[in-house]
């Protein structure tokens, strides 16, 4: 069985949905960071895979500006992070209650 | 070619010289960093209306090289008369409202980034090119939400970015698919070359969903709306007029130039107008059947907005009706120009208010008439706009969406007639917070208006009352961008 293009969407598919359930599911805010990650970068999957299936550069492209946002998220996120662990003591989402969810 | 990008080059100097030019100057020095991005901002606006002016004659500007990723055309050029209209008012309300604040270069330089990317996404074509200037535009606000970093706004702040870096993964994916299917990432050529309806369709119709819920949140459109009433309750108050104002309106217009430019083929359309049809009906009900519970005039005005955006969301479920398109996207459009105003001044006006430490429960506001007698005649302004009260801005665009679905009958009418319902519905909270303004005889002292923010809540006022009495020139406006995004 050879791989082809429906595996990588597949295997994309799927990561995006471990990384939506663990954002929805986490109570840690580091952790729904990393879920975060794992959701960006499975879109990357597709895009790099439809890329090579196409024969066209355009997605390795958009994978490469995908990284690069996800670390600019990433870095706001831990900095916002920071500062809420500095207010509450805690990084655990649930605990946090100042604003009516 | 460069000319034409002169307006996003000169914001983009500003932005760059208020923070380079912050680490030089004294705290009690850096309210000049404000004076400078408001010069920015006038400069950036003139450019734009010169554009527009040219735009009116030409329809589109050349973009030269560029021409496969932006397209200047009068669609473009009015939304980013909306985005520097906006951060303009305020950027006027912040140097009075953040005056006792540290961190002023960062908060300037932010919002003149997020003005960037904005405009950028005002005129991408290309999937790239809006994936990028959105996360610009909402990666800048995750910062700003956070302004003051005390316990309110940082728990805002966690949950805006939680959920807006959950839809930046659901609108990439959904990119993502669609690239797969076109082969392209231009959205001309994505909709010639997406497959009809075959055995791919339902790929297709799963990134179209993706695209939908990643910019539903970023629009507060209903099952994804819970972040918005805390982002906007914690925020700091001039941020939250800029992300209710602003933000917001940078996810509608990508939505409109992805779904009216590349997704548009027969086969989908009457798919996602369907889907728009039923968010649009869900989230104008929910979101003004809910703003009558709230005690507070921050969350009660993030309610608000989301009830306003189910009345823009319906223009997207008369595309696929026999409706005039461009009547009903130039109600649209119209709409979040007006929208954008009103919303924008109410939010600057609670800024004001809380600048005397009055808070954003509706008691606190009691007798504000006499207290602050300038801030609570804008804001009266402003709510009676919202609820749609003739000779107000919002009435012209509220009864332009009622006229185009009832162009477009049928079902359509229906979502006509949610709208009328729900404006009277919402004149009942805005009414009240008008009252509590008014009639209530708490005791109170009569307190000078920071200059600033008058001056940004009178402009905003003005406009209100000026598109309201003369309509013509904003209507016809309107209606010639929405023409120019199907040319």
């Amino acid at each position: 069985m050879s791989v082809t293009v429906f595996h990588y969407v597949f295997l994309a598919m799927l990561l995006f949905s471990i990384g939506a359930y663990g954002l929805l599911s986490a109570r840690n805010a580091v952790r729904m960071l990393m879920s975060i990650e794992l959701m960006l970068n499975a879109a990357n999957i597709n895009l790099v895979a439809f890329s090579s299936y196409l024969g066209s550069l355009n997605g390795q492209a958009f994978a490469a500006f995908t990284i690069a946002i996800a670390a600019a998220e990433a870095g706001v996120g831990l900095a916002i992070l920071l500062a809420l662990y500095r207010n509450f003591r805690t990084v655990n989402l649930r605990e946090i209650k100042e604003l009516r969810w | 070619m460069l000319e034409l990008l002169l307006p996003e080059l000169v914001i983009a100097i500003f932005a760059l010289a208020v923070i380079f030019i912050d680490m030089t100057l004294r705290e009690d020095d850096k309210e000049f960093l404000g004076y400078l991005s408001l010069l920015g901002l006038v400069v950036a606006l003139a450019l734009v209306l010169m554009q527009a002016k040219s735009a009116y004659t030409s329809q589109l500007l050349d973009a030269g090289v560029l021409s496969d990723l932006i397209r200047l055309d009068l669609f473009a050029i009015f939304f980013k008369l909306v985005f520097l209209l906006v951060a303009l008012l305020v950027v006027l309300g912040s140097l009075d409202a953040t005056r006792k604040d540290r961190y002023k270069g960062e908060y300037y330089s932010l919002m003149l980034l997020s003005t960037l990317g904005m405009m950028f996404a005002a005129m991408a074509v290309d999937l790239v090119l809006i994936f990028v200037a959105v996360e610009l535009a909402s990666i800048a606000t995750f910062a700003l939400a956070a302004y003051r970093k005390n316990r309110r706004t940082t728990e805002a702040a966690m949950k805006y970015f939680v959920i807006g870096a959950f839809s930046s993964g659901l609108i990439v994916f959904g990119m993502s698919l669609l690239y797969g299917l076109s082969g392209s990432t231009n959205l001309y050529e994505i909709a010639t070359a997406l497959p009809g309806a075959g055995e791919l369709y339902w790929v297709m119709v799963l990134g179209v969903v993706f695209l939908i819920a990643g910019f539903g949140y970023k629009v507060a459109a209903v099952p994804f709306h819970m972040w918005a009433p805390d982002t906007y309750h914690g925020a700091a108050s001039p941020v939250s007029a800029f992300l209710a104002a602003a933000t917001k309106k940078m996810a509608f217009v990508a939505l409109l130039r992805i779904f009216v430019v590349g997704l548009s083929t027969p086969a989908l359309l009457q798919d996602w107008a369907l889907l728009f049809g039923v968010l649009a009906a869900v989230t104008m009900t929910l979101g003004n059947v809910v703003a009558l519970a709230q005690r507070n005039i921050k969350r009660m005005l993030a309610y608000s907005s989301i009830g306003q955006a189910g009345y823009v969301l319906i223009i997207f479920a008369l595309l696929a009706s026999e409706a005039d398109v461009s009547l009903s996207v130039g109600a649209g459009l119209l709409h979040i120009l007006t929208h954008a105003i009103m919303k924008g001044g109410a939010f600057l006006a609670v800024a004001a208010a809380s600048y005397y430490a009055i808070g954003s429960e509706l008691e606190d506001f009691s007798n504000l008439g006499r207290r602050l007698p300038l801030t609570a005649l804008a804001m009266t302004i402003f709510l009676l706009s919202l609820a749609g009260i003739p000779f107000f801005a919002g009435f012209v665009s509220k009864f332009m969406i009622l006229t185009a679905s009832v162009a477009a009958g049928g079902f359509y009418l229906f979502l006509g007639i949610l709208l009328v319902i729900n404006s009277v519905v919402s004149l009942y909270y805005y009414a009240r917070v008008i009252r509590y303004m008014y009639f209530s005889d708490r005791e109170v002292k009569r307190e000078r208006e920071p200059r600033l923010l008058a001056a940004a809540l009178l402009i905003a006022a003005f406009l209100v009352v000026y598109i309201g009495v003369f309509p013509d020139a904003f209507v016809s406006l309107s209606l010639s961008a929405a023409s120019s995004l199907f040319s």
